[in-house]
């Protein structure tokens, strides 16, 4: 016990000591900045053809636009994070945990609707989601907590109900809002971030299980599960209604073959395939660059995912190595998620690419949070001075 | 805490179990996670990327049909009887519809009254927003379309679409419907000449294939591949429009006149050639409209069992009255020729030496036949006498003729009856012909072991079944000189750039019996008309010949299973004679007994086939033979006010007039009747001097069943003229039994009113 105050007291003195000077990893920006560049190209091609007829045929890039300011925005806070001492998200996460639960919890009252569904609110005339920023502010809880538990989170009481308060914090209000994708891409990161921090892995199974029977129960009582299920397994039974989504993504998809129709050549995109600017932008992607561009892209995510990893293994601290860590699970479950979907191995949730499906919230927070990854990346280079 | 620990500390602040939990997740995540994904993705654009490719083309390509235009059908004087007109088909978009939120209660409202709907149907159609297409106007005019096309651009509505397609039109409506046949939604042709050549008349459809977005957006990397459609050629029929008409016209009066129940057929053919001229059912239909039910009793039926509730009865009992009006019972049923049939009987047996013209039979009424069990009676029970073979035909004697079937013997009566193409369909270019049914050979061969009912019966057209068409078919053969023709009623067919790709010529399928066979049995014939049942065919000035039956339908039954008495009259009528041009069938199914004329082929159909060929012989451009008894029964009177009282009488004089006259001017000053009026030789015509005309009105007295001295004597005691039509002999048989104003009516008086003569006598 005292041993561990003692590191912890290092660790703050280390962490809260003068601005980092140090270089952040480069490696990790230049992948970060490539896949967004990447990103707002492959939109502006998956956007043009929905802005086209949204615009009246005025405008061909309405969406990659204001996807641009997001963008622009979204570097600003990586910038202005990266400079920031990890220690400082140390203070606040109990602050924005709060504040996120309120955000979440205002929602269901102020909340304005978009495609049926009551999740964003505007706030001074910015229109956001509050579950992309609960999704970072339980990962930054998680982390604080991972760090005060210590050793201790082999024990129940802390990983599993530690951990497992703090999560249905969150939890609890989007199942209000009824933000079923949230809810299990949030589940996911918790129980990878559990097992991370020591959390037995008997209860993240049994946790997992458990979840898995509520998943079931839940969906049966939405009412849709049927259907859903039905259009995910034959989506052919049905190629007009339920089926429409996933059989246009798949004639997307295969259509693309090795090399791809071309940049700017989807067929697909021309209002056949719905979200192909969102949520289904990698059939696009698949239909014009092909397999080869579609692997090329999986193989930057993966890139992206194993240095967010090796950042975590590097940082100076706890809390840093399970912050980072988090983060950069967060990137990869909404990346196999997504990927899962639009190839139709999982049933269709609203689960978006990061850096390519339009979300100005979404992009700009996960540039602030990449931001925060290259913030502790410093850290290990200003050890390595020392 | 040991050095251990704060070594640790000091290096790396991880526990090592982190350490390898996070390299684990790294490993899961970066790399294992994408696995399933990446397999998936080179099964779906690498293993079967053919079959999506193909699917995703299909997804995106439009193939819009391009219609052909549909050939005319013409008359044999290139009158139209069916041509297309440009029509549009409306339809919605509920997708699109409810993409741009269009104001669906207003486009309903807008469009209901366009296209003939309710507006709440067309609500629940463009609520089906799953669909891409939900037609709701079907063939509207063009100007209605033209409207359709103002309301989308002024209210810039996507979702409501107009395609172009065309409609059939019948410019002469009821006229040879069956014949020509009507064209389905689908500008498919049903029925008629429609469906029997619709390969001609249909051209071939084109095609657009296009690369399309949704929602027609354009896309920038499409092809549109053009295949042009052909356009379908014109067929001109044999048929006569006029000709059709006057069979028609004289149908439909023979329907009125003898309360006619189940409709009436006829034919009219040419002798040599097997071209049909004119070919009529009645009750028809107009094939603009070929769904609604023509007939106004049947249509009530129909409506009363639609408002009783029974939607699947009313269902089927309108498809049943549909299929009902569409049929062409000329070529399409079977009916019992009846006497008509004894023609063919009596040819066979001369021409095979059976019999010759001196061959004696003699009539008691009735007379057991052998081989057959029931007595066999003749339609006039006081029997004929004595008769040689011409009297048989002209009595119609069915006792001669189970004699001539006797000696012609089973086998020969066969071999005639299949020479005569009575087992084998006429092979006439119109969908739906059938055959009708004749005894197995067996049962009138073999007459030790099936007596001689089915031969004798036979003989005399009972107790088996033939389409009209067969049966005039081979009539024809036996008056042309011995020759079965096969009928025809397309001519040519023209393609639309004008060059003629079918041309019919007329066909012989083969010889029935020998030419001076024919020539007797056209002297026979002719002496039906001149001396037997079939005067009431006559026509002045015309050789005509004929032959009357009268058949007992055989296979209707009542509810009681008792078979019903019900008639089909029917008359075969030839002209001229001497050189066989045309031959007529007229056929009327269940003259009803109410109005008292006796049922007869003799009595009904006779006088019909006399009016229609009186009607068409002369339009046809047939020679007319005046004979003297013939020439002046009736004459047209002049003005004659302002003439003298001599001079009138003498120009009455001069006509076979008599005049009375009335007042003491010098000059005539008023007349009846009226200039241009035709009277009867002999009438006498009042002549008014210095006073007008009496301004009176007479009523028509009942002429019916008066001799034509009778009706002359109650015309001159009414103050009426009569003008006399049909058989003109003055046998006290002959009696009206038509007139064409009704008695009781008022007319003014020296009204001409026209009387219909027939034979009642002729009994068959």
């Amino acid at each position: 016990m005292a041993a561990q105050s003692v590191v912890r007291a290092k660790e703050d003195r280390r962490l809260w000591g003068k601005p980092a000077a140090q270089t952040v990893d480069l490696p990790f920006l230049a992948l970060v900045l490539l896949l967004l560049t990447l990103g707002l190209v492959m939109l502006y091609s998956a956007s043009y053809a929905q802005s086209e007829y949204d615009t009246g045929y005025t405008i061909s890039t309405r969406y990659l636009q204001k996807q641009a300011v997001c963008a622009a925005i979204g570097l600003v806070a990586m910038f202005f994070f990266s400079r920031i001492p990890a220690m400082l998200w140390y203070r606040l996460a109990w602050p924005l945990y709060a504040v996120s639960i309120i955000l979440l919890l205002s929602v269901l009252v102020i909340g304005e609707e978009v495609n049926g569904a009551k999740r964003w609110i505007n706030l001074a005339g910015l229109q956001f989601q509050p579950s992309e920023i609960a999704k970072f502010t339980m990962i930054l809880l998680f982390a604080r907590l991972t760090r005060g538990f210590g050793t201790k989170a082999r024990q129940f009481r802390y990983g599993v109900l530690g951990f497992g308060l703090a999560l249905m914090g969150i939890l609890v209000p989007l199942a209000l809002e009824k933000h079923l994708s949230a809810i299990m891409l949030m589940g996911m990161v918790a129980v990878v971030m559990m097992f991370v921090a020591g959390t037995s892995p008997k209860w993240l199974l049994a946790g997992a299980g458990g979840a898995a029977v509520f998943l079931v129960v839940y969906v049966s009582l939405m009412g849709y599960a049927g259907d859903r299920i039905t259009a995910w397994l034959h989506p052919e039974l049905d190629p007009g209604d339920t089926g429409y989504q996933i059989l246009q993504s798949l004639y997307a998809i295969g259509s693309g073959g090795l090399f791809g129709l071309g940049y700017g050549k989807s067929r697909q995109k021309y209002l056949y395939l719905p979200f192909q600017y969102n949520d289904y932008i990698f059939a696009v992607i698949c239909e014009e660059l092909g397999f080869v561009g579609a692997l090329g892209i999986i193989a930057l995510f993966a890139m992206l995912i194993l240095r967010g990893y090796w950042i975590a293994l590097r940082a100076r601290s706890r809390f840093s190595t399970v912050l980072a860590a988090g983060l950069t699970t967060l990137i990869a479950v909404q990346t196999v998620l997504n990927l899962c979907v639009v190839t139709n191995l999982l049933p269709s949730t609203g689960i978006a690419l990061p850096f390519f499906s339009y979300g100005g919230t979404a992009l700009a927070v996960n540039l602030g949070e990449m931001g925060i990854v290259l913030s502790i990346s410093r850290e290990r280079n200003e050890i390595k001075r020392d | 805490m040991g050095k251990k620990e704060r070594a640790s500390a000091n290096r790396v602040r991880l526990d090592s179990g982190q350490h390898r939990r996070i390299l684990l997740t790294g490993l899961l995540l970066g790399c294992l996670a994408f696995v399933p994904a990446a397999v998936r993705l080179y099964n779906l654009m690498v293993r079967d990327y053919s079959y999506y490719a193909e699917l995703a083309l299909r997804n995106q390509t439009r193939t819009t049909p391009v219609t052909a235009d549909r050939g005319t059908i013409y008359d044999c004087n290139m009158n139209i009887l069916a041509a297309s007109v440009n029509v549009e088909n409306i339809y919605l978009d509920p997708h699109e519809l409810k993409q741009s939120k269009a104001d669906i209660d207003a486009i309903a409202d807008f469009l209901a009254p366009l296209v003939d709907k309710d507006p709440q149907w067309i609500r629940e159609q463009a609520a089906d927003t799953t669909k891409r297409y939900k037609q709701v106007g079907s063939r509207v005019e063009e100007d209605v379309a033209g409207k359709i096309r103002a309301y989308i651009n002024e209210n810039d509505i996507s979702g409501i679409h107009i395609e172009p397609t065309s409609r059939r039109v019948y410019p002469f409506g009821t006229l040879a419907a069956q014949v020509i046949g009507f064209t389905n939604n689908s500008n498919e042709g049903s029925e008629g000449i429609e469906a029997s050549y619709d390969a001609f008349l249909s051209g071939k459809t084109g095609k657009v294939i296009t690369t399309k977005g949704n929602n027609e957006m354009d896309m920038p990397f499409s092809y549109e591949n053009y295949l042009s459609s052909q356009p379908g050629c014109s067929v001109v029929l044999t048929l006569d429009a006029t000709v059709q008409q006057c069979l028609e016209n004289q149908l439909q009066t023979a329907i009125a006149r003898y309360d006619v129940q189940n409709g009436a057929f006829g034919l009219v053919m040419n002798c040599k050639t097997g071209a049909i001229l004119a070919m009529a059912t009645l009750g028809s239909y107009d094939p603009n409209h070929y769904q609604e039910i023509a007939d106004p009793a049947e249509k009530a039926r129909l409506e009363a069992l639609k408002d009783s509730g029974d939607e699947s009865a009313y269902q089927q009992a309108l498809s049943a009255a549909r299929l009902k009006q569409w049929r062409n019972r000329v070529l399409s049923d079977g009916y019992e020729p009846g006497s008509t049939f004894k023609v063919l009987t009596m040819a066979a047996a001369l021409d095979c030496g059976a019999i010759d013209l001196n061959t004696n039979f003699y009539c008691r009424g009735a007379e057991q036949i052998p081989g057959r069990s029931q007595r066999l009676h003749c339609w006039r029970s006081a029997g004929h006498g004595a008769e040689k073979t011409p009297q048989a035909l002209q009595n119609s004697c069915n006792i001669a003729f189970a004699h001539i079937a006797l000696k012609l013997g089973g086998e020969r009566f066969y071999e005639y009856v299949q020479r005569f193409g009575v087992l084998e369909k006429t092979g006439i270019d119109l969908a739906g012909e059938s055959k009708g049914v004749f005894f197995d050979k067996a049962l009138v061969t073999d007459t030790d072991k099936w007596g001689t009912a089915s031969l004798t019966s036979g003989s005399f057209g009972q107790t088996f079944k033939l389409t009209p068409l067969q049966l005039v078919r081979a009539i024809a053969s036996v008056v042309n000189g011995g020759e079965l023709v096969e009928p025809y009623i397309v001519s040519e067919v023209i393609s639309a750039d004008g060059n003629t790709v079918l041309r019919q010529e007329p066909t012989v399928v083969r010889r029935t019996i020998q030419e001076s066979t024919s020539e007797t049995m056209r002297e026979l014939i002719r002496s039906v008309v001149t001396e037997g049942t079939a005067k009431n065919a006559n026509v002045p000035g015309y050789s005509i010949g004929g032959k009357t039956g009268t058949s007992e339908k055989i296979d209707v039954f009542d509810e009681n299973g008792q078979r019903v008495q019900d008639k089909i009259v029917s008359f075969v009528g030839i002209a001229p004679m001497e050189d066989p041009e045309y031959i007529v069938l007229a056929a009327l199914d269940t003259p009803s007994r109410s109005t008292g004329i006796y049922i007869s082929g003799g009595v009904m159909a006779a006088p019909t086939v006399g009016a229609i060929l009186s009607d068409i012989l002369p339009y046809l451009g047939v020679e007319k033979t005046v004979l003297p008894e013939d020439a002046a029964r009736e004459v047209v009177i002049e003005d004659y006010t302002g003439l003298t009282q001599k001079e009138a009488e003498k120009a009455l004089k001069a006509l076979g007039l008599s005049a009375c006259f009335s007042g003491s001017a010098e000059t005539v000053t008023a007349q009846i009747p009226a200039a241009g009026s035709a009277v009867p030789i002999g009438s006498q015509v009042l002549l008014y001097l210095g006073e007008e005309a009496p301004d009176t009105a007479v009523q028509v007295p009942d002429f019916s069943k008066m001799n034509r001295q009778q009706a002359a004597d109650a015309a001159d005691k009414a103050g009426v003229y009569i003008r006399c039509t049909g058989n003109p002999d003055a046998d006290t048989n002959v009696v009206v039994t038509a007139q064409d104003r009704p008695a009781g009516d008022s007319v003014p008086r020296g009204s001409t009113i026209t009387l219909q003569f027939a034979d009642i006598g002729a009994r068959d």
